[in-house]
């Protein structure tokens, strides 16, 4: 075979239809995740802010696990929502308020709580009094300035439909200077609202898991200490998942991401070989 | 083991009628596509509805009327599809993005602003590495204002600065198309294992 005649053929790569890359990427999906490759995982450190955290809260603190989350976004946070819901209930006498302010919020919170606990039998916590499960209540931003300032005249009823007076937790939220931390699993700029007025009216400090496409945003707020931390996608919550000892989706999905990345740098590298080579002998883009 | 969960089915049956685009648009991929819109719409809208009970039903039976006023306005919204009172509308709207917008800036000055302001002209680091982040950064935040805050202003002087700007721009852009990419990326992971490990048991 002549050397041209192989510049050519990889110079026609660029014809080749994206069938056969959707093809290859998923390839390169599935065979990690038949044949796990125990890839190291390294802890970043603003995951590990968060961890540490956590672990320093003081009993008696409230963390409000705000599950702003959508089923298309899911996957990357999920992982880390069970991880840190699971590290909290480890902790002696911290306790959880979730809330959403998306419709599915709470019901992907239970999906997470009947995955690892069957429901709500968290072992050595009473619902009510160390954590509850508040529903949806749609406005936005204006329901998390509602949240900071005055939450007990927005619920009337959890998640449950058990009325607010009958949950003792809940009746020590008045505003958000009762609480210690914000963990928020979000798929978008949601995190702002919390930012606004949470952090800024009361200091809370915001621990965060965002989607990869927005991670670029999360940084500057982690720079200047607005958040204490954060975890991105599924990396993020498998290193999370890893540090608290409790292997999940997330970890067994990294060996995955990795294999899927290296396809995609291979085809982008050839691509660009491709069209430099059409270039040169006078086609392509 | 193939799961025998119908739910699991189900989804799985989904799941293989969306990613049928990759083939070709067709009467499967259409059918996953207006499933998946009619179920989160409606999913949606069952919620809001139980939402929107807790905050009036439930309170009116209790003796608090403070969501009546609320409520009518809410109603007048729905006034837009009468030809002729479209005018009612107004009133709502005009407190909707008032009340959002004030809502907005009030912590938008102290958290997105004054903190990150704060933050970019903050002592430079000891560590090598974090002061040439610290550098790199102030660079191309002056350089990116320079590029979009002035771009009025036409002198040969500030053409490079403006130029190095455009180029930050297209890094930062390029960083954040990667992670659009990894959040697709993760999307197929997710359901690859769904049906791989899930539903076929392998």
């Amino acid at each position: 075979m002549s050397s041209d005649s192989l510049l050519d053929r990889i110079a026609g790569i660029q014809d080749m239809g994206e069938k056969w890359v959707y093809l290859l990427i998923i390839i390169g999906v599935i065979v990690p995740t038949l044949v796990p490759l125990n890839m190291p995982v390294a802890i970043s450190e603003p995951t590990r802010a968060v961890y540490n955290y956590i672990n320093a809260l003081e009993p008696g603190s409230i963390v409000i696990f705000a599950v702003d989350l959508h089923p298309v976004t899911m996957p990357e946070c999920f992982g880390a929502m069970m991880a840190v819901m699971q590290h909290i209930f480890s902790l002696a006498d911290v306790r959880i308020i979730a809330t959403t302010r998306g419709t599915m919020g709470s019901d992907i919170l239970m999906m997470g709580m009947n995955t690892v606990y069957g429901g709500l039998n968290v072992p050595g916590k009473e619902y009510g009094v160390d954590y509850i499960v508040m529903p949806y209540i749609p406005g936005g931003e204006t329901y998390v300035a509602q949240l900071a300032q005055d939450p007990q005249s927005m619920y009337t009823q959890d998640y449950f439909y058990n009325f607010v007076e009958d949950l003792p937790l809940f009746q020590e939220f008045q505003n958000g200077a009762d609480i210690d931390l914000i963990v928020e699993f979000c798929h978008g700029p949601q995190f702002y609202d919390y930012l606004r007025h949470f952090n800024a009216a009361y200091g809370t400090p915001i621990a965060i898991s965002v989607v990869a496409y927005i991670y670029a945003e999360v940084m500057p707020y982690y720079a200047t200490g607005q958040f204490i931390g954060y975890m991105v996608g599924l990396r993020g919550a498998g290193e999370y998942e890893k540090i608290v000892g409790k292997p999940g989706i997330a970890l067994q999905g990294a060996d995955a991401l990795s294999g899927s990345y290296a396809w995609i740098i291979a085809v982008i590298i050839i691509g660009n070989i491709a069209n430099l080579l059409k270039k040169t002998s006078g086609g392509g883009n | 083991m193939v799961s025998m969960d119908i739910g699991v089915w189900v989804a799985a049956i989904l799941t293989l009628c969306c990613y049928s685009i990759l083939y070709k648009e067709g009467p499967l991929y259409r059918f996953g596509e207006a499933t998946a819109i009619g179920f989160g719409l409606g999913y949606t809208i069952i919620r809001t509805l139980d939402s929107l009970r807790g905050m009036t039903v439930l309170r009116w039976q209790g003796g608090n009327f403070e969501t009546v006023i609320p409520v009518l306005l809410g109603v007048l919204l729905y006034f837009r599809f009468v030809p002729g009172y479209r005018w009612m509308q107004r009133p709502t709207l005009a407190f909707v993005v008032g009340a959002g917008m004030g809502i907005s800036i009030r912590g938008a000055m102290h958290a997105q602003f004054v903190l990150q302001i704060a933050g970019s002209i903050a002592k430079i680091p000891s560590n090598p590495i974090d002061a040439f982040t610290w550098v790199v950064t102030s660079v191309g935040t002056l350089t990116v204002l320079l590029y979009y805050v002035f771009a009025h202003l036409k002198t040969e002087t500030l053409d490079p600065p403006r130029k190095l700007g455009r180029y930050m721009l297209m890094i930062g852009l390029g960083a954040a198309f990667a992670g659009g990419t990894l959040t697709w990326i993760t999307d197929i992971i997710v359901r690859i294992q769904f049906l791989v490990l899930t539903w076929l048991g392998l």
